[in-house]
């Protein structure tokens, strides 16, 4: 556990003398923050459905599609590019425990960026009285996407030694789980077929926080995902070294 | 031999490594006990840098047993780990950390103990005190290497294990490198490889020579320079039975004819035998110009086996033909 932790704090320092954590901040606050606004002016001016935090949630977990692999794409694949990963394996460390440690590294940077957006649901209890129900479990079916992403992420990046190439295959990998929806909803494959890909599918398990639902099924997911991936990781990264 | 009484740290046993069909080494065994700085010498591509990844549990073997002060490095990977410091061929550093954070970062994960203490002591000893606190980006090459060097001895490991150490360092450096490591090599054991011969006569107690995968001499140091058993003998004017009286001393076992009145005389080695070699010399009136003991060096005795190495190799390509 304490291995894990030491990795993590040097890969959080890591990530902020960069200016990639700082660049998604701003992206991230901008967009969601330019959505609320617009949000608001259209309930207030327009008489439409009230600001919820539900819908910037949907456009920030959208985005984190983006750029989850975009932070991990580096944890691993540049260890591996510059050699320091020999250094690391041969350390008494475990490989799971370095697998771990880089995730929640980017696990608690994804979080520090989800608190970021803390402050529309700030806004809307100080000036009316909002469902704080949705607004919770929205923000856990946030958290919990975030994780299998950055999962996906990075075992992506222990199968590469190449940033872009991390980067590429996690992005594909997502889009895949996130597409799975689209043949299960658009075309006639079955309905038992169907049903498999919208249980695979990322998209269906994040509506339901979104709408206020928590089911025991849908957080079963997204922790599957996420501790598949993390396992494989560490499996790749181990046999990577084997061949 | 006092060593002989010093527990095995490094135990190689019958290492075999291939990467998919290609051997990297073949049936490698060795052994170093605690205090013996063991040189590890070879071209390029022998094999040297697989072993050594096999011995810090980087890599697994095809087969054999590597031990590190009795931990097999397969099985009980960790333990094994603990009781060693590796420097890799390419130092391992991250750029964007200052050479304190990073020496905490390892120092941390291999939980040593007055963790700020000890990297004073390990900087004071790579002489990088000064630049503690700068970014491992803004080093020189030479600085790099020793903060991989620190990296390793940090923990104040049995063994260490470094991979061309001296490689990118300037003169200066090379020296205090090599001294630093001869400091170490009192109480630790070190394996080391190197292209450099002269370094392994400097350094180490003994050598291994590694060719082609194969494991060629594994000797001391000291009993690969010998008795000295050649004497160059430079002549103004030699006779032309100089080479024939000089045969006829005692103690002389041959003598070769170069050109330019150069001889070289091989002989028993004893002093009495070179004193009568050099009055013969005066008193035939040869003009003797120059007399000097060769000594055979590391790199003719490693051109020779290398050289033997590849005779062989070509004799079992050709019986293969055969």
């Amino acid at each position: 556990m304490r291995n894990i932790w030491i990795v993590a704090r040097r890969e959080l320092g890591a990530l902020f003398v960069q200016p990639i954590a700082y660049v998604f901040a701003i992206i991230m606050t901008l967009i969601t923050g330019l959505l609320f606004s617009a949000q608001i002016s259209f309930s207030v001016f327009q008489g439409s459905v009230p600001a919820n935090v539900s819908q910037i949630m949907s456009t920030f977990t959208f985005l984190a599609i983006f750029f989850a692999p975009a932070i991990t794409m580096r944890l691993l694949a540049e260890e591996q590019q510059t050699g320091t990963i020999e250094l690391l394996m041969t350390l008494p460390v475990t490989d799971l425990q370095v697998v771990l440690g880089k995730f929640l590294a980017a696990f608690l940077f994804y979080a520090m960026i989800t608190a970021l957006t803390l402050i529309y649901p700030a806004i809307l209890l100080s000036f009316g009285n909002p469902d704080i129900g949705p607004m919770v479990s929205t923000y856990i079916g946030a958290l919990l996407w975030g994780g299998a992403l950055l999962g996906v992420g990075i075992l992506a990046s222990a199968s590469s030694d190449n940033q872009i190439n991390a980067f590429i295959i996690a992005f594909g990998i997502i889009l895949v789980l996130y597409l799975t929806l689209i043949p299960a909803e658009l075309f006639s494959v079955g309905p038992r077929l169907s049903a498999i890909l919208s249980e695979i599918s990322l998209q269906p398990h994040l509506n339901n926080f979104l709408d206020g639902l928590i089911t025991a099924k849908d957080v079963l997911y997204f922790l599957v995902v996420t501790a598949v991936s993390l396992f494989a990781a560490a499996r790749v990264l181990e046999s990577r070294r084997w061949r | 031999m006092e060593e002989l009484n010093e527990p095995v740290m490094i135990a190689v046993e019958r290492l075999t490594k291939f990467y998919g069909n290609a051997r990297a080494i073949e049936d490698i065994s060795f052994s170093c006990r605690r205090g013996e700085i063991v040189g590890f010498l070879g071209p390029n591509g022998a094999g040297k840098t697989t072993t050594m990844r096999i011995l810090t549990g980087y890599l697994p073997p095809t087969s054999g047993v590597a031990r590190i002060a009795g931990y097999n490095t397969l099985t009980d990977s960790l333990q094994a780990r603990e009781h060693l410091g590796y420097l890799p061929e390419t130092v391992p550093l991250y750029r964007e950390m200052s050479v304190e954070g990073y020496l905490a970062y390892i120092g941390r994960l291999r939980r040593v103990p007055n963790l700020w203490e000890r990297i004073d002591e390990v900087l004071d000893a790579v002489g990088l005190a000064e630049r503690a606190g700068s970014y491992i980006g803004h080093l020189s090459k030479g600085m790099r290497q020793r903060v991989g060097l620190a990296q390793a001895m940090l923990h104040n490991p049995e063994v260490l294990i470094l991979d061309e150490p001296t490689i990118g360092l300037d003169p200066r450096q090379v020296v205090e490198v090599r001294e630093l490591i001869k400091e170490l090599g009192q109480r630790h054991t070190i394996l080391l490889s190197t292209h450099i011969l002269g370094e392994v006569e400097q350094l180490c107690d003994r050598v291994i020579m590694i060719i082609d995968g194969h494991i060629y001499a594994d000797m001391p140091t000291s009993g690969l320079m010998g008795p000295n058993t050649v004497i160059r003998l430079h002549l103004a004017s030699p006779s032309r039975d100089t080479a024939r009286i000089l045969r006829s001393l005692v103690g002389v076992q041959d003598v070769t004819n170069g050109a330019d009145g150069v001889y070289h005389v091989r002989y028993d080695g004893g002093d009495e035998t070179r004193a009568a070699i050099a009055s013969t010399a005066v008193n035939a009136s040869w003009g003797l110009l120059e007399l000097t003991v060769e000594r055979p060096t590391l790199e003719s005795i490693f051109l020779e086996r290398l050289r033997e190495a590849e005779q062989r190799q070509a004799q079992t390509m050709e019986e293969e033909e055969e």
